[in-house]
């Protein structure tokens, strides 16, 4: 190697490794693109992000200017901004619910497109245009439709699936607010919960064709019924993938959170894209992210740790 | 007796088919009892009630597109009236006249396809590779960079979206065009940096395109790759020649995915290349609150002169809010195409790609 690195001295280096050197040297080189892509878009970032929150940041030609003040944007995020605190309170406790619903749901609809039956086919088409639909545009829609119909009736409600009725029932059944509250809010949200299924229901279904046929015949053959079947096999058998579509759906939810303060809708994203571009004031946009990040974190990390430790692993 | 008669069955399985079928007559005809009768009905209701479950999901999934279509043909004036829920009283096509002049339709639905497309075809390469490199090709380390692929699925974007927001605006690579060109060079509003994030591993979603495929590889038989290693095949050449053939099902279900999610995506294309040619920006800018007159209006406004006279137009919200529904359909009409073309070869890609295997 004391000559200069040419293309000869590469190649007789290169055969005298072993196989799994060499495996380890094609490794390195098939994940460059991604190792690349991970140090400049995402490890830096996000380090400079978290660097930029304590700091007063200025953009100027060619760069950008800090100032360090320690955690007075954190401050003011919490306490000054009129809207962020808010919308990290109301992300946590409408996301839990709506992902559990969520969750159920698409267990059920990938076990109901999973069996065989006539029609299987377009069931299965018609449960996965979730996927394609987009949650923003078929709830635009809704509103849009909900709007018109109060303008033009008064708020009568022609909506086909006014939840009115059923919530007129349920109290003169004499059953608990509490309950009467609960069943009409999952009502009112079931579009949305068919909205955000599509996902957790491909990963659900995936995960019940590995299911191997022969631990049904087992438990045909001792005799269980549909109902044990499902939850002493088909449960415990699909826990990963409860894990991993709970995981992917908190994400979701948090990145597509959006509440209503003062009649006027307020997206996280959008609230945080706000301060640090249109009122460049990027040293409180870096905290408020930094904020997002870690309850996302933390959440992430209770939750999975909770789920593991009922998750099943067959191998 | 049910007993016995199973033991019979098995022992005469052997012998001739002819048999079989005589005792399984006798069975059923045994059969026809309370319990047969129980069983059947039991049968009937489960899928009755399978079917009706079905049907009520599916109709509630497709309501907000059934919804979307008719208000598309719904003319102006009777929009929101009790007579024109699901068929229009009189049908239009005026609608989609103005909506597909103020979203300039063809040309947006081609640059949004062109971008879409190359960013996904990036994406299902960078994503393969990484994925390949985690499940056979391991290193010292790999372990530790694949536990951080799957780090970047947790971090939300929105936390590095500052830095890389500056990064693209002041694009150099170590100061190469700074040396060339006098200046730094501006990537935003290009779609170079998008395509640049998906060549690298980094855009939407990819730490989980990254695992799916990962775990796919992982189920391939190694023997495959062992064989033509042995037989004098580079690492690359069992990669493209071998790997990437087999693993059709993974690599529709990503492509689909990265596909869809990059068309209905928005916070990509704000970010760095807010060029109003994306269908879905388009739609976000129209659907944005304004004061004032509203954006749906401000846009008819501009493109006054390319509507034809005899179209009716109105200036109501209600009016705009059906331009709106208009303007959604038409953004997710070439993906329901597009779906419907692929639906099947995806859906069987998923059960055999082992997404979660």
């Amino acid at each position: 190697m004391k000559k200069t690195l040419n293309i000869f001295s590469i190649n007789r280096w290169y055969y005298r490794l072993s196989l799994s050197q060499k495996k380890a040297v094609w490794g390195i080189v098939f994940l460059l693109p991604w190792l690349l892509g991970f140090l400049l878009f995402f490890l830096k970032p996000l380090i400079e992000s978290i660097y930029y929150s304590f700091n007063k940041v200025k953009v100027i030609e060619g760069g950008v200017q800090t100032e360090f003040i320690g955690w007075e944007n954190y401050i003011r995020a919490f306490k000054i901004d009129p809207i962020f605190n808010r919308l990290v309170i109301t992300m946590v406790i409408s996301a839990l619910p709506q992902v559990l619903v969520i969750i159920i749901f698409s267990i059920i609809a990938a076990i109901l497109i999973n069996g065989k039956y006539p029609g299987r086919s377009l069931a299965r088409t018609i449960f996965f245009i979730p996927i394609i639909m987009g949650t923003e545009i078929a709830s635009t829609t809704l509103v849009g439709t909900d709007l018109v119909s109060q303008e033009l009736v008064g708020g009568r409600g022609i909506e086909a699936f006014s939840s009115r009725i059923i919530l007129d029932v349920l109290i003169h059944t004499g059953l608990p607010t509490e309950i009467v509250g609960f069943v009409s809010g999952a009502l009112n949200n079931i579009f949305f919960v068919l909205a955000n299924s599509g996902v957790p229901t491909l990963i659900f279904l995936a995960g019940l064709q590995t299911i191997s046929p022969s631990l049904y015949e087992v438990a045909k053959i001792e005799g269980a019924s549909a109902h044990e079947t499902f939850w002493k096999v088909t449960l415990p058998m699909l826990s990963p993938m409860i894990l991993v579509s709970t995981v992917y759906s908190i994400i979701d939810r948090f990145f597509k959170h959006a509440t209503m303060i003062d009649g006027i809708r307020y997206g996280m994203i959008d609230r945080i894209y706000d301060i640090a571009f249109r009122q460049a004031n990027y040293g409180l946009g870096a905290a408020m992210a930094t904020v997002y990040m870690l309850v996302t974190v933390f959440i992430v990390l209770i939750v999975s740790l909770l789920i593991s430790k009922v998750v099943f692993y067959y191998d | 007796m049910i007993n016995s008669l199973a033991s019979i069955i098995n022992n005469i399985t052997n012998t001739s088919k002819r048999n079989v079928i005589v005792i399984q007559k006798f069975k059923t005809r045994r059969k026809i009892t309370y319990s047969y009768l129980k069983k059947k009905t039991n049968s009937v209701l489960v899928m009755t009630f399978k079917y009706a479950l079905i049907i009520c999901l599916s109709y509630m999934i497709l309501y907000p597109l059934l919804r979307m279509i008719s208000t598309t043909f719904t003319h102006p004036y009777d929009y929101g009236s009790l007579g024109s829920i699901w068929i229009p009283a009189s049908p239009t096509f005026d609608n989609i006249k103005i909506a597909a002049i103020i979203m300039d339709y063809p040309k947006s639905v081609l640059y949004t396809a062109g971008s879409t497309l190359s960013i996904m075809l990036l994406q299902v390469l960078s994503a393969a590779l990484a994925g390949y490199s985690f499940a056979r090709l391991k290193f010292k380390g790999s372990g530790l960079l694949f536990a951080l692929a799957i780090f970047t699925i947790i971090v939300p974007p929105a936390s590095v979206m500052l830095p890389q927001y500056v990064f693209f605006r002041n694009f150099d690579i170590l100061g190469i065009f700074e040396r060339m060109t006098g200046e730094k060079l501006n990537l935003l509003g290009k779609p170079t940096s998008m395509l640049i994030l998906a060549a690298m591993g980094q855009g939407l979603n990819g730490g989980l395109f990254i695992y799916i495929f990962r775990q796919f590889f992982k189920g391939l038989p190694k023997e495959l790759e062992e064989a033509a290693y042995v037989d004098g095949a580079g690492f690359l050449r069992i990669f493209f020649g071998i790997v990437m053939p087999l693993s059709k099902p993974s690599i529709l279900t990503v492509g689909v995915l990265s596909f869809v999610w990059n068309w209905n995506d928005t916070y990509f294309p704000q970010l760095f290349n807010p060029s109003s040619n994306y269908l879905r920006v388009r739609l976000g800018m129209l659907s944005a609150p304004s004061g004032g007159t509203s954006n749906v209006q401000l846009a008819i406004g501009n493109a006054i002169s390319k509507i034809p006279s005899d179209v009716v137009r109105l200036s109501s919200a209600s009016y705009d809010s059906l331009i709106l529904t208009v303007c959604s359909l038409l953004v997710i009409l070439p993906l329901i195409v597009f779906f419907i073309i692929i639906q099947k070869h995806f859906i069987e890609g998923i059960e055999r790609s082992g997404i979660v295997g």
